[in-house]
């Protein structure tokens, strides 16, 4: 009898035990497994820029383009304060001097020189769209009643660079970076040959599911809407769509190379919208 | 008892540790993964750089170079394709087929696409045609077909290759394997003389069908069969005629109390439709079906009513009517019912024909004292000119409803004929031995 009282006691004690383990347990799942999933990562909205004339202040590098192109490409995505981020580095290579206003004015005559270096440089990229029908940037379907309503325009639109240098992993502009998506994005553009003849062209949406290596070249660039492959003219703007990120000019893909981990997977969604 | 206890939590506790690892190990893997979305909605325009090689021969002839010749030729005068310089080949063309595509190396040269082939004698004395299509940058075959036929009909093979590889490329139907009906013109303003011709798309094979003695216009194809309607002024009476260009016999479509013009076959090939004056200046539009001779009067409005132009679902017909005041292009069901315009703006619109692929109609347009060419959608929308001189006319569109052929004619009075791409680049004129003008786009060759 006594024994029997004994195991009930135990028994309750048991489960007893086994009741709160469970709810700390359940508890510990519902607190605490959300923490181990990272938030999702945040990409910076594009921030719509106007390219114009090298202002009076630049924060390129003494050097050169192509160093502040690497110097960019380590920054995060931009925000305004990167000016003052960069500002210190053109001082670097001015020499030392106790007079405040003999450094201001170093800097002026360095800042001077790079922007006439800048000026030199400008010519070589805006042929290129200067020898485009002004309309064309806007819309690759020729038209001419809009190119006599451009031609008796009194202002020209400024002159667009055409973007990153095919290939080249930074900017041709000395201005500031944008963000990492539209860097992107410039480049896949210069290797896009979009379909624009074909049937309903502007209906033809291609999403194409891309992983890209640690070096920035691509892994795999698949279709990913394969239902409408058996329409020719969808078949057609998919591979051209394909094309385009395959396309050796735009090897290897302008991402930062230290965060290549989360560029790994992207998908990325070709719509001719804006040139039809 | 507390045995059976211990093994029982522990049985609950590995339990656990199991639904606990399961659950966990999504978000294990998932932790260096980010679901990245970029839009890319801006691009360029510009033809496919691809790599023609000669086609290895062991027919003992020219053939395959001939053959690889008239491809590159037709894919480039499309100006969506351009061949790349033959001497930057790295790879022997002979090797291709036999060993497969190197494709760094087709890469390295800037090569998007690829093709090779071979002509073989086949039994009989006929030729064996074979080739291959690869997309370079995605490194597989995207077609192969082989053909057999005599070796004179080698230039037929190389437009229906040209045909194929343009179809899977781009997504559109071919049209190289087709023939150009237009009239030659020779001779001083004053006497001018006026001849049909046929020609194939590339201006090879050309022959003239009559002898310039009667005034010829508008010849139009059937886009049915080998046959085309124009009209002649002979024995000084303006009417329709039929043309069957493969037996050559040559019939009057039909007697009106009037003059008949501006004839064009609707989609089936089985009706024309066409214009009539029957006094005054006024005209309207008529069709009548060739096998029962039956006329069924299309517009009944006191105006210049011409030009009808069907749309390939022959539900529908395109027409210039002057009924309100100008010249203005209107569209109507295809009994005749529910006419109504499409263009409004500025100018006067002529010359309406509906595109084999149905979503556009070309049209002529004078504004100012230029003419233009323009297309605009079935609705009205969307006007878009790309071309303009002193004067231009005549408008065809190629089978696959991408490609224009129209004539110019300069001050000094000469025409000549050009073709042009529904995006209005690439504008080129047509080799003729002489003036050209009024041409008409054949159907796809049987």
């Amino acid at each position: 009898m006594a024994a029997a009282i004994s195991s009930d006691k135990e028994f309750n004690g048991a489960i007893t035990t086994s009741f709160i383990f469970h709810v700390v347990l359940l508890a510990a799942l519902i607190i605490g497994l959300p923490h181990l999933k990272p938030p999702p990562l945040e990409l910076s909205q594009p921030i719509a820029i106007d390219i114009v004339d090298v202002g009076p202040v630049t924060t390129t590098q003494v050097q050169g383009m192509g160093q502040v192109a690497k110097q960019n490409d380590n920054k995060p995505a931009p925000l305004p304060p990167p000016p003052k981020q960069a500002a210190p580095e053109p001082v670097k290579p001015v020499p030392a001097k106790e007079n405040p206003a003999d450094q201001r004015k170093a800097l002026d005559d360095l800042i001077g020189t790079e922007a006439k270096k800048a000026d030199q440089n400008k010519p070589k990229p805006a042929p290129k769209p200067a020898q485009a029908d002004p309309q064309q940037f806007d819309s690759l379907l020729k038209n001419l009643s809009k190119a006599q309503d451009q031609t008796q325009q009194t202002n020209a639109p400024p002159v667009k660079t055409a973007g990153p240098a095919a290939g080249a992993p930074g900017i041709q502009s000395d201005k500031l970076t944008i963000s990492e998506t539209d860097a992107l994005r410039r480049q896949i553009e210069q290797c896009w040959n979009v379909p624009t003849g074909s049937k309903d062209a502007g209906d033809l949406i291609v999403e194409i599911h891309v992983v890209v290596n640690p070096d920035r070249t691509v892994q795999s660039a698949d279709i990913m809407n394969t239902d409408k492959m058996s329409d020719p003219y969808f078949r057609a703007a998919a591979e051209s769509a394909q094309r385009a990120i395959l396309n050796p000019k735009c090897s290897p893909l302008n991402l930062p190379p230290d965060r290549a981990a989360d560029w790994h997977d992207m998908t990325l969604r070709f719509n001719p919208k804006d040139v039809l | 008892m507390r045995k059976n206890m211990t093994t029982s939590f522990a049985k609950c506790l590995t339990l656990w540790a199991i639904v606990l690892a399961s659950s966990l190990s999504p978000f294990a893997s998932g932790v260096a993964r980010a679901d990245i979305h970029v839009d890319i909605t801006r691009g360029i325009s510009e033809p496919i750089p691809v790599a023609i090689t000669n086609f290895a021969d062991s027919s003992g002839g020219q053939t395959g170079p001939q053959i690889a010749g008239v491809v590159t030729a037709d894919l480039e005068r499309s100006g969506l394709f351009r061949q790349l310089n033959p001497a930057s080949f790295i790879q022997p063309a002979d090797q291709i087929l036999a060993q497969g595509p190197r494709m760094a190396d087709w890469k390295t040269i800037g090569a998007q696409a690829l093709v090779a082939g071979t002509v073989t004698p086949a039994s009989g004395g006929m030729l064996r045609v074979e080739f291959r299509l690869w997309d370079v940058l995605a490194g597989n075959q995207m077609a192969g077909l082989a053909y057999t036929t005599t070796a004179d009909n080698w230039r037929r093979i190389a437009h229906k290759i040209a045909d194929v590889i343009y179809n899977r490329v781009t997504g559109e139907t071919g049209y190289f394997d087709t023939r150009i009906v237009y009239v030659a013109e020779s001779g001083p303003a004053t006497h001018r003389v006026k001849r049909l011709a046929i020609m194939d798309q590339d201006g090879a094979n050309h022959k003239f069908l009559t002898d310039g003695s009667d005034l010829v216009l508008t010849p139009r194809f059937n886009p049915a069969a080998q046959e085309i309607t124009f009209m002649s002024f002979r024995n000084g009476r303006p009417r329709v005629y039929l043309y069957n260009l493969e037996t050559g016999q040559q019939r009057i479509m039909g007697e009106f109390p009037g003059m008949t013009f501006a004839p064009r076959f609707a989609p089936d090939g089985r009706s024309v439709v066409f214009s009539l004056i029957r006094g005054g200046s006024n005209s309207d539009i008529f069709n009548m079906d060739l096998a029962s001779r039956h006329v069924k009067q299309l517009t009944n409005f006191p105006a210049i009513n011409t030009g009808g132009s069907y749309s390939p679902d022959g539900r529908q017909v395109a027409f210039e009517s002057d009924r309100s005041a100008h010249q203005q292009i209107y569209v109507m069901d295809a009994d005749g019912v529910n006419p109504h315009r499409i263009s409004f703006g500025d100018g006067r619109y002529g010359t309406p024909v509906w595109s084999p692929r149905g979503d556009l109609i070309a049209f002529t347009k004078i504004l100012g004292n230029q003419f233009y060419l323009g297309v605009m959608r079935p609705d009205g929308s969307g006007e878009r000119l790309i071309s303009q001189a002193w004067h231009i006319e005549g408008p065809t569109w190629a089978p696959n409803g991408r490609v224009l052929m129209y004539f110019k004619e300069g001050a000094d009075g000469h025409t000549k004929m050009y073709s042009i791409d529904l995006t209005g680049m690439n504008e080129r004129q047509a080799v003729t031995p002489l003036d050209a003008s009024d041409p008409a786009w054949s159907p796809l060759l049987p």
